[in-house]
């Protein structure tokens, strides 16, 4: 009984394994557009798994992939908020001989620089800048619905919001995107 | 260019970007993942206990207690406590009074007493 519980076990470790792996990158490069940094990302992405696998790895395989993305979404927006309070006070604390900080001015050592810049495919960096741009919950419902490919329902049930909402803001990031795209084209 | 196709264009840079991860950020994720796989056996082998461990070691802690209770004491043996209804009820009762503060205070006080009351009867 106690090898069959077991087998039980590692089959369903290997499931879990097979479901984060095919989610994770998607997970990391939503997170990279939200937080414009690698290891915010990764602390995102690792706090989205760790929350997923302890509350709902033993619901149904079929209802994993809008749980993970619920909590994602949910670790991405809380993310922003935390920003928006940490910006604010550091407008409050900021001296009037405020001199740049040396170490928000370092270079981001996985950032690519100028020459790698131009080196990159200048497409992928214009839609990146252009999906950054976006406010949060039109990105999110941007990446949501046409990236991971969730109906508008699942959309909104994962946003906690209501299909309305998804509609809009899918619009405006639609609208923006357009926008940003070819001013960035035309620089 | 229509929305259709501008959303293609988006998603496939995405998709694409996503292919081309580089290598430190692949295996970083992939130690992220093992932590989730590892917290998702420790949460099972938790609520695999509440579920079934705890519920079955209360009910032995009840059937034992139960057991202890109820089985009359053999021939030749004698209850170390002499349990009776009335003296349960005696016992509840003497608990459920407040505490006398100034017994506890002079404890020793009324043990000596007692020796002194033992001694002379």
């Amino acid at each position: 009984m106690e090898s069959a519980r077991d087998d039980s076990d590692s089959q369903a470790r290997m499931r879990l394994d097979r479901f984060l792996a095919g989610v994770e990158a998607r997970a990391f490069r939503m997170a990279r557009l939200a937080a414009r940094n690698d290891e915010e990302a990764l602390d995102i992405v690792q706090d989205a798994m760790l929350a997923f696998a302890r509350r709902y790895a033993n619901k149904p395989e079929a209802e994993w992939p809008p749980l993970f993305h619920t909590v994602l979404n949910s670790r991405i927006l809380d993310w922003h908020r935390k920003q928006q309070v940490r910006r604010r006070w550091r407008v409050f604390f900021q001296r009037d001989d405020d001199e740049a900080d040396p170490l928000e001015q370092a270079p981001d050592p996985h950032e690519s620089g100028p020459a790698g810049e131009l080196e990159q495919d200048q497409c992928q960096q214009v839609v990146q800048q252009a999906l950054a741009a976006l406010p949060p919950r039109q990105r999110q419902a941007f990446l949501l619905r046409n990236w991971e490919g969730y109906s508008v329902a699942e959309t909104a049930r994962i946003m906690g919001c209501g299909e309305g909402s998804v509609k809009t803001h899918l619009s405006r990031a639609l609208k923006a995107l357009r926008e940003q795209l070819q001013e960035l084209n035309h620089e | 260019m229509n929305d259709e196709a501008l959303k293609k264009q988006i998603v496939e840079v995405l998709q694409q970007d996503c292919e081309t991860l580089p290598a430190h950020l692949r295996s970083r994720l992939n130690q992220a993942r093992q932590q989730a796989l590892d917290e998702a056996a420790a949460s099972t082998r938790r609520k695999h206990w509440l579920r079934f461990g705890l519920p079955a070691g209360l009910a032995t802690a009840c059937t034992l207690v139960l057991a202890m209770w109820m089985t009359p004491p053999g021939p030749g043996e004698h209850s170390s406590v002499p349990v009776s209804a009335s003296m349960a009820a005696e016992d509840l009762q003497l608990l459920a009074e407040p505490t006398d503060l100034e017994l506890i205070e002079e404890l020793e006080f009324y043990a000596w007493l007692e020796q002194v009351d033992a001694g002379t009867s």
